[in-house]
């Protein structure tokens, strides 16, 4: 029996390096010109609308997507090293990357001409922010246990009901949500649920903050009071979230984003420790290189088989199993590591900060987009275990 | 095309050392016929160029035969001989045939050759010695220079022991040892370059042993039977072999990668030792980790002899012993880390493993 694992070596296109050393030298800008500030480490911080906008006016936003909606018709590759250099450097991008990495595809899969035209141009821009509404109170990894209803009503749909996690809702202009237009049935419990595009400015809609446990405001609970929203705001087929999710939920798998959320810890480490530390810290500076290099190779070799056309759902799913557990451990090694380094040195502050800031979100690694469990489920099914 | 070697030898492995059968096997005539239609296939010239009669095969090729012999745990020293005639290749000498080995197989002092043209020296935990016919020996010169000796095994003195796969291994001492042939190397090769290259090898052979280590637990998972159903069914066996899948995965991705490394390793060894030392620590690593999730799933019927599962795990954690335990690499690309910096620490992952390979291509 032949393994079904499949990481075969991929690397970057060429042409690639000149787009490295733009965006290298985009962030440097601006950094110097006050845009962002390098050292921001809170969530919050990550969320800039100027910032959004200046990577849009360079065309970097929806870089993949035909021209016809604004995209530059650039390879994956292309959208792969702007995202590892923005990530890896710290760089803000939150105001822009869910719609960038996903709203914006399921708008040209699903959405209704008319939103297409009005919508498209203005997240390629950097100007529009989405959130995304799966999970309720009383349903996250279960996404079919669902029920917060949508039904139809005169010249659209009312939707009640709450979503709560709901990343960035009071920061957001849209959110596209999934919501129950049919029960489900025994033969099939994915049956029901469709997915919406929503104006967050639409009455009826109450946001209330649900604070981190460091009190950092991220997450969102969303209330639905009879919110009416057009015809047109159903996106595909009512009643088919399931197919049309199953492809989203693929490209949250297994990008950079899942393994580089806690590099600042790795960063600050090496910083503080100088040109030769000690041997314990050393050797364990090597453990954390090693990993960290395999799992970008992990990452490109899926990012390859992506552009090559290929769906590697076990693959990208291995890669988010491992990225996200190695970025949840980094901040506990990275402090064993330091624990002969001097308390009072120089840049010992900006390592306490970071690491405080990383330690206290580091539970929510293995929990946000798909609890672990449920991508252990996915990787023993695609074993031939389920 | 980068398979077209591999996929010739893994049928050769199938019907020739198939790991249940050597198992099962009251003796080792299996071996026999097996280093028989290597020899004839020539395989193990696989890494040696042309112009010294080699097949002139890619790097990628090289690696997926290594690791093919990985995924049938073999017994026999194809990926020592594969290095040997390499290392040989090196020095521009050509290396007869039979079963061979590499010296020194960790950072050890390096025989010495003396005026005589005698190996002088001791090389401990080299694989397969006491079974070769020929020891390729890295050494240094009366004038400090490096060369290469091809050592017919009647020249050393072994004290032979088992590794923990129980494969024969050798402390080899070089008392007056006449070479057959010595050969200067060019001024460019690095001492590390043989290093780099067993561990690359290594890499390779243990992604493939884990991988097939993941495949026959799996099997083993599907067809056992416990409290009414396969326990492939339970969710605590799903998620361990997931996580146990994360660790071949991390191994296969991270062996396969060094291919872009291995054409410029004596020349140019500097660019290697990310690629290739990664491979290393993260193999080492998932053996340690993948074993044990194996063993832990097959149970009591994985803790037997009669069992294949120790040909696969046994081997596993043996290999992370050869040239360069995931320690002694960690801590040379931790200096590699610390020294590059922290800005510049981001740039260097991006960079390794761009070596010769894709930038030729570009």
């Amino acid at each position: 029996m032949v393994s079904s694992i499949a990481f075969p070596y991929f690397d970057l296109p060429p042409h690639t390096d000149a787009l490295r050393e733009e965006v290298r030298g985009f962030l440097k800008q601006q950094a110097d010109d006050g845009i962002y500030d390098p050292t921001e480490r809170s969530h919050i911080a990550k969320f800039n609308r100027p910032f959004s906008r200046k990577v849009g006016a360079k065309g970097w936003i929806g870089i993949t997507w035909p021209e016809e909606y604004g995209g530059q018709a650039r390879s994956y590759f292309d959208r792969y090293v702007i995202t590892e250099e923005f990530l890896a450097a710290g760089a803000p991008v939150r105001a822009h990357f869910v719609a960038d990495r996903q709203s914006g595809p399921v708008l040209m899969k699903f959405g209704a001409k008319r939103l297409q035209d009005e919508l498209l141009p203005r997240i390629v821009r950097g100007e529009l922010s989405f959130c995304i509404g799966m999970s309720e109170p009383d349903s996250g990894s279960d996404l079919f246990a669902a029920k917060a209803p949508a039904v139809r009503v005169e010249g659209g749909w009312k939707l009640s009901g709450r979503k709560l996690w709901t990343s960035l809702a009071h920061k957001a202009d849209y959110m596209i949500g999934v919501f129950r237009t049919a029960p489900s049935t025994k033969e099939n419990r994915r049956a029901g649920l469709s997915q919406f595009l929503i104006d967050l400015k639409t009455p009826g809609i109450t946001i209330r903050p649900v604070l981190f446990p460091n009190g950092e405001h991220d997450f969102n609970e969303v209330t639905f009071d009879d919110v009416v929203i057009p015809k047109d705001h159903l996106l595909g087929v009512e009643g088919n979230a399931w197919q049309q999710l199953t492809s989203e939920l693929a490209y949250e798998r297994s990008g950079p984003e899942r393994f580089l959320e806690t590099l600042a810890v790795l960063k600050e480490l090496i910083r503080l420790a100088g040109p030769d530390p000690d041997l314990h810290l050393k050797e364990g500076l090597g453990r954390l290189t090693a990993q960290l290099y395999t799992l970008r190779r992990m990452s490109i070799s899926v990012a390859g088989a992506l552009e090559a056309g290929c769906e590697p759902v076990l693959e990208a799913s291995l890669v988010k199993e491992v990225g996200t557990v190695w970025e949840q451990s980094l901040p506990g090694v990275v402090r064993d590591l330091a624990a002969f380094l001097n308390t009072d040195a120089e840049n010992r502050a900006d390592f306490d900060q970071v690491m405080q800031q990383m330690t206290l979100i580091a539970p929510k690694l293995t929990i946000q987009g798909g609890t672990i469990e449920i991508l252990r489920g996915i990787i023993a099914r695609g074993l031939g275990l389920r | 095309m980068d398979t077209m070697i591999s996929d010739m030898a893994e049928k050769l492995f199938a019907e020739l050392a198939d790991p249940q059968a050597v198992n099962m096997s009251q003796d080792q005539s299996w071996r026999v016929p097996f280093w028989q239609s290597i020899e004839e296939m020539e395989l193990a010239k696989i890494w040696v160029p042309e112009a010294l009669g080699g097949a002139g095969t890619t790097p990628m090729e090289v690696l997926s035969l290594v690791k093919a012999s990985g995924r049938f745990a073999l017994a026999e020293p194809l990926v020592e001989t594969i290095l040997a005639h390499w290392l040989a290749a090196q020095a521009g000498l050509s290396a007869s045939s039979g079963r061979a080995t590499v010296a020194p197989f960790c950072a050890e002092t390096l025989p010495q050759i003396d005026r005589n043209g005698c190996v002088q020296g001791v090389c401990s935990n080299i694989a397969f010695a006491p079974t070769a016919e020929w020891i390729v020996v890295l050494v240094r010169k009366p004038d400090e220079r490096l060369a290469v000796s091809l050592v017919p095994a009647a020249e050393v003195e072994i004290v032979e022991s088992r590794n923990l796969a129980g494969d024969p291994v050798g402390r080899v001492s070089f008392r007056n040892a006449e070479p057959l042939k010595t050969a200067g190397l060019p001024e460019s090769f690095n001492m590390d370059g043989l290093l780099l290259a067993g561990a690359a090898l290594r890499a390779a052979q243990m992604a493939g042993a884990l991988e097939a280590m993941l495949d026959e637990t799996v099997a083993y998972a599907q067809e056992r039977k416990a409290f009414g159903r396969e326990i492939a069914k339970f969710q605590a066996i799903q998620h361990n072999l997931a996580i146990c899948a994360g660790h071949v995965a991390a191994s296969v991705a991270s062996s396969l990668a060094a291919a872009t490394s291995l054409s410029t390793i004596a020349t140019e060894p500097n660019s290697a030792v990310l690629p290739i030392g990664a491979a290393k620590v993260r193999a080492g690593e998932a053996a340690a980790k993948g074993s044990a999730i194996a063993h832990q799933v097959y149970g009591a019927m994985g803790f037997t002899s009669e069992c294949i599962l120790h040909r696969f795990t046994h081997r596993l954690l043996a290999w992370r012993d050869d040239f360069g335990t995931e320690s002694e690499w960690a801590l040379r690309l931790g200096a590699l880390a610390a020294e590059t910096g922290a800005d510049g620490f981001w740039p260097m992952i991006v960079e390794a493993g761009r070596a010769a390979g894709s930038r030729e291509a570009a």
